[in-house]
């Protein structure tokens, strides 16, 4: 098809004036979703902001799904997705499509979930949507793609292995997850990834890539009332394997006793410090994943003790919690950085500072109120960037479902400081952590540390990248 | 539940390439001009307010012709640091008070410093807007600078230029400024003069750079979000319509030599698995008409790299290209691999290809395509708005010159991109930093030597023979 031809088609014009209706989030949802003849979830938010449409499709994937042996393929798969269809001979192929239609795109591939996305002008939807269901019904997975786009993972690989950081990270998890370590690394072992398979990816797009697995969720300037029958036109042809079932993903060993892992690196700077606990999940423990975000929030405050006594003293270059909402392991995360005369010192403090917020009057009434307040607002942000709201929705879909997002910002307006102390004391207070240091050879000097990674990688079996 | 469907005025197409090929249709941009204004304060700060009707958000920029460009190699870091500490508290609010504001209304308040122009902004929703907009306008005439605040950031900004130490990428771009801006240059700033500079700065360098920040003869605004414009002229007036003009004047930026024999090439030691590429080279300004026309260059080399060294090679996971356009321009291509003499060569003869050869019209249109999207991405969201809206406000003198540019784009030739091409691209400087036993200087030499004014002058003298 020509361009001119292409570039044919007008759009239409929002000439009246029509109103805006600001969605509460409280009572109303913005989006709607509805399930498909082949089983897939259609998840859809109208926003005609600008004459763009972001079509994502998404699927309860990653490295929890994979074994050991094949940690890193669901990766691999997702560089493949854009390398040859039965309508495209390869990757060159896709880019080109991408140019004629004006379109975005991109992908990743975490612990819980798999998407790729397109951003495209709204009057090429269909087009969009035809090129997204060709990329995933019919996968040419060529050997000669495969071949290539190994390479290419394997550089990413590398990219990761270059930063300082990235032998401890690895330590910490494997001390973390045990057996199970793999199923929170979607980066792989770069032996496996090395050696992939067009077999073994075949074998994964059956076990996870499938309709019932996934959602595709449409976001921005598009007709709500023909999206369902389009989306239809051209997904119903693509189905679950026969007696398919979702992946039964097993649990994690016990947390680990309490384990130090200091790493001693040239290329660090300063002294980085964190102690990983076991936090809640999403889906299981709903309330407490609230709770963290709240906590991690209040910490934040300027006004509050934990910052003037961390942040704003100077002890530290930065310090806070961090929490990640997950379904399948939540990771709670106190962490510090500092200079190394200030280093020891702020190790002992944050440990000690836990105990402290268990009482009630650690936060007050008033930081809560904000905390939630800014959360409301937040949302609104989001909001105003509908290319960025449908992957916020995607995410919610895909690892804390729908209903959790329909009703978030109510129970998060409702956590008490009494709520944030059984939160500390349920998961933090007297709870064994994995703690890591990584800094450099002058300033580990100083502060009196000493590397001791040797044994624990040759325990879990790794290598320092870069040997 | 009911499904609320959020809808927005606006008369908005992608159309039909017109005569002149444009990809955003006239109409649209006539109502993007419609809704935006520009007036002056009384002491002439020019203003620009794009309207987003019934929007809840408001987002306020505002600018100063004052930069990294402004100060001597000694003095490199003061904006920055001044601009951290800035935020942090004024005379009629004191930390504490920030502090409660900011958190009570969840205030997206900041500054951050440039090459050319630095800003300080603040986004929030319309309820809170009177209340933040003055907080914003106190800090900005007269911040504490206290001295307790000034420590704790400049250490804070050392500790964070030494982290930017441990990334392979910063540090292959910073050897890359090292060898590319001679000593001396407004836009040079290497790690390590910065460190030295955090290091010497006083506090009263800090109330020096905002003395000069704060001149009415420097500043700009813009607006966007849904306020009724005659009271935002007066708030505005009101709080910022009393700042002075001092006459200023800025040193001079000049060109970057691009035949230079020596210096052109640098290596950094580090044991990483991957190379890290990075090469500089002159760039049109941003005043330059043909910039906009690079742009579309620097996406065509994007596009091209991608595939020739990813794609078909598999070369590397990330080859770019960029463009940066201040007083002059800069250009830069980055990679990572683990073939750094092979992936040098296909950019090589990316270049050489771009130089000696017209796209055909088809090629040209489908790189144009994507601007459709990235156009309106922009308008997407408050604060990329207003920053383009700015950008051309500094460069252009013109604000709404901002929703012509696709329609400029629709303008540029295969030819064009030749000549361009031809131009700008050679004189290179190359960075890598890699494994040493992993490395041959020869390589990056002889990328930089065959983009030397003697060899293309050879080349073409072989292809006339030819």
């Amino acid at each position: 098809m020509t361009q001119p031809r292409l570039l044919a088609k007008t759009f239409l014009c929002l000439s009246a004036c029509l109103t805006l209706a600001n969605a509460t989030l409280a009572e109303d949802k913005v989006y709607k979703e509805q399930t498909l003849s082949n089983g897939m979830t259609l998840v859809s938010i109208q926003q005609r902001k600008v004459p763009l449409v972001t079509v994502v499709l998404t699927f309860k994937a990653g490295a929890m799904t994979e074994t050991k042996d094949v940690n890193g393929f669901t990766h691999v798969w997702e560089h493949m997705f854009f390398t040859g269809n039965k309508k495209m001979a390869n990757e060159s192929g896709f880019m080109k499509r991408q140019r004629q239609l004006g379109m975005v795109s991109n992908a990743a591939t975490s612990a819980e979930y798999v998407h790729y996305y397109f951003t495209l002008p709204s009057g090429f939807l269909n087009e969009g949507l035809e090129l997204m269901a060709d990329c995933i019904k019919t996968p040419l997975l060529a050997k000669e793609s495969l071949l290539k786009e190994r390479v290419v993972v394997l550089d990413e690989y590398d990219r990761s292995a270059s930063q300082p950081g990235f032998n401890l990270y690895r330590v910490k998890r494997a001390a973390m997850y045990g057996t199970e370590q793999h199923r929170r690394d979607p980066l792989g072992v770069r032996e496996l990834i090395a050696n992939v398979t067009r077999e073994q990816l075949l074998k994964i797009k059956d076990q996870v890539f499938v309709p019932t697995n996934a959602a595709l969720l449409v976001g921005g300037d598009f007709d709500e009332a023909k999206l369902k029958s389009l989306v239809e036109k051209h997904f119903h042809d693509w189905k679950d394997p026969k007696d398919w079932k979702a992946p039964v993903i097993p649990e994690f060993p016990a947390f680990p006793n309490t384990t130090e892992l200091v790493e001693i690196h040239p290329d660090a700077q300063n002294v980085d410090i964190s102690y990983s606990f076991a936090g809640p999940r999403v889906r299981k423990d709903d309330a407490d994943t609230i709770a963290a975000d709240v906590l991690l929030e209040a910490l934040r405050h300027r006004s509050g003790r934990f910052y003037k006594k961390f942040v704003d003293s100077g002890l530290s270059l930065g310090a806070g919690l961090s929490y990640y909402t997950q379904a399948q392991a939540g990771e709670v995360v106190v962490y510090g950085s500092s200079v190394a005369k200030n280093a020891k010192k702020l190790e002992e403090q944050l440990l000690a500072e836990i105990q402290e917020w268990t009482k009630e009057d650690y936060f007050t009434n008033g930081q809560l109120e904000d905390v939630s307040r800014g959360m409301f607002i937040n949302n609104k942000r989001e909001l105003n960037k509908p290319s960025e709201f449908v992957k916020t929705l995607t995410f919610s879909w895909t690892v804390t479902g729908l209903k959790y997002f329909d009703t978030y910002l109510q129970a998060l307006s409702k956590i008490t400081r009494k709520d944030l102390a059984n939160f500390v004391s349920k998961y933090l207070v007297k709870k064994p952590y994995v703690k890591t240091v990584i800094t450099s050879p002058d300033e580990a000097k100083i502060a009196g540390y000493k590397d001791n990674l040797d044994p624990y990688l040759k325990a879990f079996n790794l290598k320092r990248a870069g040997q | 539940m009911r499904i609320i469907t959020i809808i927005f005025f606006g008369c908005l197409s992608i159309a039909a390439p017109l005569v002149a090929g444009s990809i955003i249709s006239k109409e649209t941009v006539e109502n993007f001009k419609r809704d935006t204004q520009t007036f002056r304060l009384k002491n002439h700060i020019p203003v620009v307010y794009r309207r987003i009707p019934n929007s809840d958000i408001i987002e306020i920029q505002i600018s100063s012709m004052y930069g990294d460009r402004d100060l001597e190699v000694l003095k490199k870091a003061t904006n920055t640091l001044m601009l951290q500490v800035l935020p942090r508290a004024s005379g009629d609010y004191p930390k504490e008070k920030v502090s409660d504001l900011v958190e009570k209304y969840s205030y997206a308040l900041g500054c951050s410093p440039g090459v050319e122009y630095s800003s300080c902004s603040l986004s929030t929703i319309n309820e809170y807007w009177s209340e933040g907009l003055k907080l914003l306008a106190s800090l900005i005439a007269e911040p504490s600078f206290e001295k307790s605040e000034v420590e704790l950031y400049r250490e804070r900004l050392i500790s964070s230029l030494k982290s930017a130490q441990s990334d392979p990428e910063r540090v292959s771009d910073d050897a890359a400024d090292n060898i590319y801006f001679p000593v001396g240059h407004p836009y040079r700033g290497t790690l390590k003069e910065k460190l030295a500079s955090y290091e010497a700065l006083s506090r009263e360098d800090l109330v020096d750079a905002h003395g000069n920040f704060l001149n009415s003869e420097r500043m700009m605004i813009v607006v966007v979000g849904s306020l009724p414009e005659a009271e935002l002229m007066k708030d505005l007036n009101k709080l910022f319509g009393g700042i002075s003009k001092t006459t200023f004047t800025r040193p001079e930026v000049t060109e970057i030599p691009r035949n230079k024999k020596t210096n052109t090439d640098v290596f950094t030691e580090r044991t990483i698995p991957t190379a890290y590429i990075a090469i500089e080279y002159n760039a049109p300004s941003a005043r330059d008409p043909k910039t906009d026309a690079f742009r579309l260059l620097t996406r065509i080399m994007n596009e091209t790299f991608y595939e020739e060294v990813r794609v078909k090679r598999s070369l590397s996971y990330a080859t770019y290209a960029s463009y940066s356009p201040l007083e002059i321009g800069v250009g830069q291509i980055s990679a990572t691999t683990s073939k750094p003499q092979e992936t040098l060569e296909v950019i090589r003869d990316v270049i050489e290809k771009l130089r000696n050869e017209e796209l055909t019209r088809t090629e040209l249109e489908e790189q144009r395509n994507v601007y459709a999207t990235t156009f309106f991405l922009g308008q997407e969201e408050h604060s990329s708005l207003a920053a383009s809206l700015m950008s051309n406000l500094v460069w252009r003198k013109d604000a709404l010159a901002a929703y012509d540019f696709p329609q400029r784009l629709s303008l540029v030739t295969p030819r064009d991109i030749k000549e361009l091409a031809e131009d700008w691209l050679k004189g290179f400087n190359v960075s890598i930093v890699y494994a040493k036993d992993k490395h041959k200087e020869t390589w990056s030499k002889a990328f930089v030597k065959y983009f030397s004014k003697e060899e293309i002058k050879k080349r073409r003298k072989a292809r006339r023979k030819s």
